[in-house]
């Protein structure tokens, strides 16, 4: 590859290596062993360290998550292209140099003290997105800041006495923004839910109210009937009744009747009573009852009805 | 409820009691400086039963869907630590420390955040274990879990003769008590490994 082709293709895996220069000594300080092969590889030395470490982590390069290597005294080993796109800050400028100088969130407590067990092998710590948001901020290319999940974990240091923390940080700005929309549509469709709900819950006591009316309406129509007819019937009933009940009273008067015919009258002005005390009953008609009748048939309660 | 192994006393039981309280402390106190909400942790009880007998206690604990925090660890001692609540429960602890809608499902960054409650409060548990014990591990990534109580740790899924270190821990938060388990599964030599580290610094006797 020639230095055009470089220049076309963004920076090579040795620039990234490479970055690694000029803080070289600061590395070396790191334990990071290095092989007598790799020493007689590279001069003067101390290359060869730089280079170990580099290709050690070299495939982080690779994976679509950012990645920073640093020991206890937050000093940058290793810094991947992910992280170096996302916050426009390669590798040559972070290698040996401290996060703490770069950001600000890396000094707060809350990441500071959860990771000190890390040093010395700690479990991992993880970072929520809704907790912190983001550990190392980035500015996405809409403007907007980056919401990111961060695991950082204790790695071996390759002489195993010492243990560097591998802070891994995905990206999940979009996953938020779809949690988001999701509890949105959510949300309205849970508030449609509660609308329609209420809706049909007045609907509903519209109608049983109205069936009520309905109800009243027709039970008014039938009494205001009912009370036509029995002020009618009683009306009619009466005359001749009275007539009845007279002449029976006028042929009681009478001496010369056989005793036989006598009961016979006696039993005609009981029923003319009895239809008397009926026709009483429907003019104090208040109220519309009925009582079952023969097949199945509802006629109207004399009785019940005249009662208040 | 199930009672414990046989094998353990009183004593081991207590000394490990003292760990978890003193992980859980750690883990509520990281807790307390991060969010705004007061959050006290301690574990009234431990106990140490077979896998088989933890299976029914659990259908017991969370009749429906659990949620679990799980930080599996290599080395003189492998197991996995796990924190479990139902996940209804898990859903309102989160509402309560993020300060959201308690009617939201454990979409995935709140399983984030639960995930990140489990890893505070099991990081204190196995710090403790491990600082006290003096017992370094080799440990992963913590992961999340949700499944129905009848799927969770299937026969078949764990070794026979694996045993459950099970700390019912009370998580009070304001105004709302709740409470999870924190299980640390692991197979009976490692039990047994465990007791005897426990004896040699505590001085302590196995039965």
């Amino acid at each position: 590859m020639n230095n055009d082709d470089k220049k076309a293709t963004g920076p090579s895996d040795m620039d990234y290596f490479s970055g690694m220069d000029k803080n070289r000594g600061r590395l070396l300080s790191m334990n990071i062993p290095v092989s007598k092969e790799l020493q007689d590889k590279t001069s003067p030395p101390g290359d060869a360290a730089v280079d170990k470490c580099a290709h050690t982590y070299h495939a982080l390069n690779y994976v679509p998550v950012g990645i920073s290597i640093f020991d206890k005294n937050y000093s940058v080993i290793f810094w991947n292209r992910c992280l170096a796109h996302w916050t426009h800050m390669d590798s040559k400028k972070m290698v040996g140099t401290s996060l703490k100088d770069h950001f600000s969130t890396i000094s707060s407590p809350g990441f500071h003290e959860r990771i000190q067990d890390i040093f010395s092998g700690g479990p991992p710590v993880i970072f929520s997105s809704q907790l912190h948001r983001n550990v190392i901020p980035c500015t996405l290319s809409d403007g907007t800041e980056m919401i990111q999940k961060t695991v950082v974990s204790a790695l071996p240091s390759c002489d195993s006495n010492e243990f560097f923390a591998l802070m891994a940080i995905e990206n999940a700005t979009e996953l938020s923004k779809k949690v988001s929309e999701y509890r949105e549509m959510r949300n309205k469709a849970m508030e449609e839910v509660a609308l329609r709900k209420q809706i049909e819950d007045e609907l509903r006591k519209s109608n049983e109210s109205l069936l009520e009316h309905q109800e009243l309406k027709l039970k008014q129509e039938r009494l205001k009937v009912l009370l036509e007819m029995a002020g009618a019937t009683a009306h009619e009933i009466n005359q001749p009744l009275m007539t009845l009940l007279g002449t029976i009273e006028l042929i009681h008067m009478t001496q010369e009747l056989p005793d036989q015919t006598i009961k016979h009258f006696d039993n005609i002005e009981k029923s003319a009573r009895r239809i008397a005390d009926i026709v009483s009953k429907v003019q104090k008609i208040k109220q519309y009852q009925t009582k079952k009748y023969l097949n199945d048939m509802s006629i109207i309660d004399f009785h019940e009805s005249a009662l208040d | 409820m199930t009672n414990t192994a046989s094998f353990i006393s009183r004593d081991q039981l207590e000394a490990i009691k003292e760990l978890c309280n003193i992980g859980v402390g750690k883990g509520a106190s990281v807790l307390n400086a991060m969010l705004s909400t007061h959050i006290t942790l301690n574990v009234p009880h431990v106990k140490i039963v077979s896998s088989r007998d933890f299976r029914e206690e659990l259908k017991e604990f969370a009749r429906d869907t659990i949620s679990a925090v799980e930080l599996a660890f290599e080395g003189n001692i492998s197991g996995s630590a796990q924190l479990l609540f139902p996940t209804e429960t898990a859903s309102s602890l989160v509402s309560i420390l993020v300060e959201e809608g308690d009617e939201l499902d454990m979409d995935a960054l709140r399983a984030g955040t639960f995930c990140e409650v489990g890893n505070i409060v099991l990081n204190g548990v196995m710090g403790s274990i491990s600082n006290i014990l003096g017992i370094s591990f080799d440990y992963s990534v913590p992961a999340y879990i949700e499944t129905h109580s009848d799927n969770f740790m299937k026969e078949g899924s764990m070794k026979e003769d694996s045993h459950v270190l099970l700390a019912r821990t009370r998580f009070s938060i304001d105004a709302l008590d709740i409470e999870g388990d924190i299980a640390l599964f692991m197979q009976i030599s490692a039990i047994h490994k465990l007791l005897e580290t426990i004896e040699e610094k505590f001085g302590l006797n196995e039965q």
